[in-house]
């Protein structure tokens, strides 16, 4: 018996409620060690040649690579104003805070961009739709049911101060004028 | 066919999308059988992660029916039952020749600290993700696994990402016999390298969160010793009280940038974006460690920069330890514990949404309604 084999003994019953205990234990188990795999592989691109994607649409590529990678993702082609940040954003390297800062500013006009395309096709957003709120509706408890009726109501009450707000002032001018 | 789109911030719907083909001739086409919205996603559906473009698909753990493959393809065949890595990877490069298949250098052009990602935002290749009928599954000879004798479609749903992310968290903390491990966060990677730290010879699990419905399973899952932080002034001194006033051996940070329970975190990192999130949980965990501890970085974070102690790192001797998780190097041994009953992953999957209601999905999620932990997706092509 081996010196970990005993100490295993000995503790496993101290460990009884938990199913599996010290399963990995030793090392050896675990699928990570050693932690660097041995590799004859030298170069970071791998000795192995691979077939190339051609790109079909314009593809971002970050400045701390010496050419585009193998394979990419062709989700959503770069569009608009958006686009052009983006492809201001990808000049600088992945240290520079003004890469980020400007793709987050690409994503915001990317949804204004995003509700006018909607528009222009004639689609009208369904934003409580999209935004799930009929799971509110089915699965919110009674707090925060009525967090969200006190929320919807001052919500109402500030369109309908402001709609109205034009006629309250007019009628206690002509108050004011018949006074 | 049928795939989420984001939006915007908080909104996604569902869109008609033109069917993925073969752009490369390694790539493969999958029919989703089953999808889950993972914490990660929540990230991008905030609008945290940089490059996440109106239209883009999110998910990344899905399990599929191999449709077709491309003429490099051949170990897999249309027909196929298949779990997908989360991670995209080249199989040839310097990192996944050694089995770092997170860190794959061929298959992100967008960004070099990180490998291709599945439905994770142009930063991680813009690669269309598997909340949809069908996807695009880019060298599909290396991460895909056919799913094996006694494994359940939705525990091998769970093998994608969650499972072995929460199982890499407790190996990177180099468990030894008797350790006192923390983790942050009692979600489904926390709750899983809670389960994996007793796999690998802990002593104490203790896991926080401020949400009891999720301390609660988790103490039954793990088990785990459990607190709510928002019930206690101090969490760091609370957890060096409990720990003979040294702190614990191994700290795991299993929240990422989403983390609650820091006014001045969150306020930076989440409403004013001056830093890539709120640090707290890795924050604390920096500072309720022991001297010469680890701590293990398993949350998602942003690719600008965060508020942490460097101070205290330098000063206690620590070990800090992260990555993403490298998927397909774990699962041999996670079917072992599968089929042994050591792990049972599909637990925690608590709602199941079809594909037409992914939107009530992520809302329940991301709010935490009904006591939600795993949502699952399935599409109407499944």
């Amino acid at each position: 018996m081996s010196h970990m084999d005993e100490r295993t003994s000995e503790t496993a019953g101290r460990y009884a409620r938990v199913p599996g205990w010290g399963a990995d234990l030793d090392p050896t188990n675990r699928p990570a060690v050693p932690k660097e795999k041995p590799s004859n592989v030298t170069n970071v691109r791998g000795d192995v040649p691979l077939s190339r994607q051609v790109p079909t649409t314009k593809i971002f590529m970050s400045v701390e690579h010496p050419d585009l990678t193998p394979a990419f993702g062709t989700s959503c082609p770069p569009r608009g104003l958006s686009g052009m940040l983006r492809e201001y954003a990808y000049q600088y390297g992945e240290g520079r805070l003004r890469r980020w800062m400007t793709l987050m500013l690409a994503d915001r006009i990317d949804v204004i961009e995003g509700i006018v395309d909607d528009f222009s096709r004639g689609h009208v957003p369904n934003w409580p739709k999209e935004r799930g709120l009929k799971a509110e509706v089915k699965y919110a408890d009674t707090r925060r049911k009525s967090r969200d009726l006190m929320i919807a109501g001052a919500a109402v009450g500030i369109v309908a101060l402001v709609v109205l707000w034009p006629r309250i002032t007019r009628s206690v001018a002509d108050d004011d004028a018949e006074a | 066919m049928k795939a989420m789109t984001y939006r915007g911030p908080f909104r996604i719907r569902v869109e008609e999308k033109p069917m993925p083909e073969i752009e490369h001739p390694n790539d493969a086409i999958v029919r989703v059988t089953r999808a889950a919205i993972c914490g990660s996603d929540i990230h991008l559906y905030h609008g945290l992660v940089p490059d996440t473009r109106v239209g883009h698909t999110f998910g990344h753990e899905f399990t599929g029916i191999v449709e077709e493959v491309g003429p490099n393809v051949d170990n897999l065949k249309p027909g196929d039952h298949v779990l997908v890595p989360f991670n995209i990877s080249c199989g040839t490069c310097w990192f996944c020749s050694r089995e770092l298949y997170s860190n794959c250098h061929n298959t992100n052009p967008a960004a070099t600290a990180m490998g291709g990602i599945y439905g994770y935002s142009h930063t991680a290749g813009g690669y269309d993700g598997g909340q949809a009928e069908y996807v695009r599954v880019p060298f599909a000879n290396v991460c895909p696994t056919i799913i094996p004798d006694g494994i359940s479609t939705e525990d091998a749903l769970l093998l994608t990402d969650a499972c072995p992310t929460g199982y890499q968290a407790a190996e990177m903390g180099d468990i030894k016999e008797g350790d006192t491990v923390v983790i942050f966060g009692a979600g489904p990677v926390g709750i899983f390298a809670a389960r994996s730290a007793w796999l690998m010879g802990a002593g104490r699990v203790i896991v926080t969160d401020h949400l009891d419905y999720r301390l609660d399973f988790v103490s039954r899952y793990g088990p785990a010793e459990t607190f709510n932080f928002t019930h206690i002034d101090d969490p760091i001194v609370y957890l060096k009280k409990i720990t003979d006033h040294l702190g614990a051996d191994v700290c795991i940070d299993a929240v990422g940038c989403d983390a609650k329970g820091s006014m001045l975190q969150t306020l930076t990192g989440l409403k004013m974006k001056f830093q890539a999130g709120s640090a707290t949980a890795v924050f604390w965990a920096i500072n309720s460690v022991r001297k010469a501890g680890t701590v293990v970085v398993i949350g998602a974070y942003g690719p600008t920069f965060n508020l942490v102690p460097l101070g205290n790192i330098v000063n206690k001797g620590l070990t800090i330890r992260a990555n993403q998780c490298s998927v397909k190097r774990h699962l041999p041994r996670l079917f072992e514990h599968v089929r042994a009953g050591r792990i049972d992953p599909k637990a925690i999957i608590t709602h199941r949404f079809p594909l037409s209601e992914i939107a009530e999905a992520y809302h329940v999620f991301t709010s935490k309604l009904d006591e939600c932990i795993k949502p699952m997706i399935i599409p109407a092509a499944a």
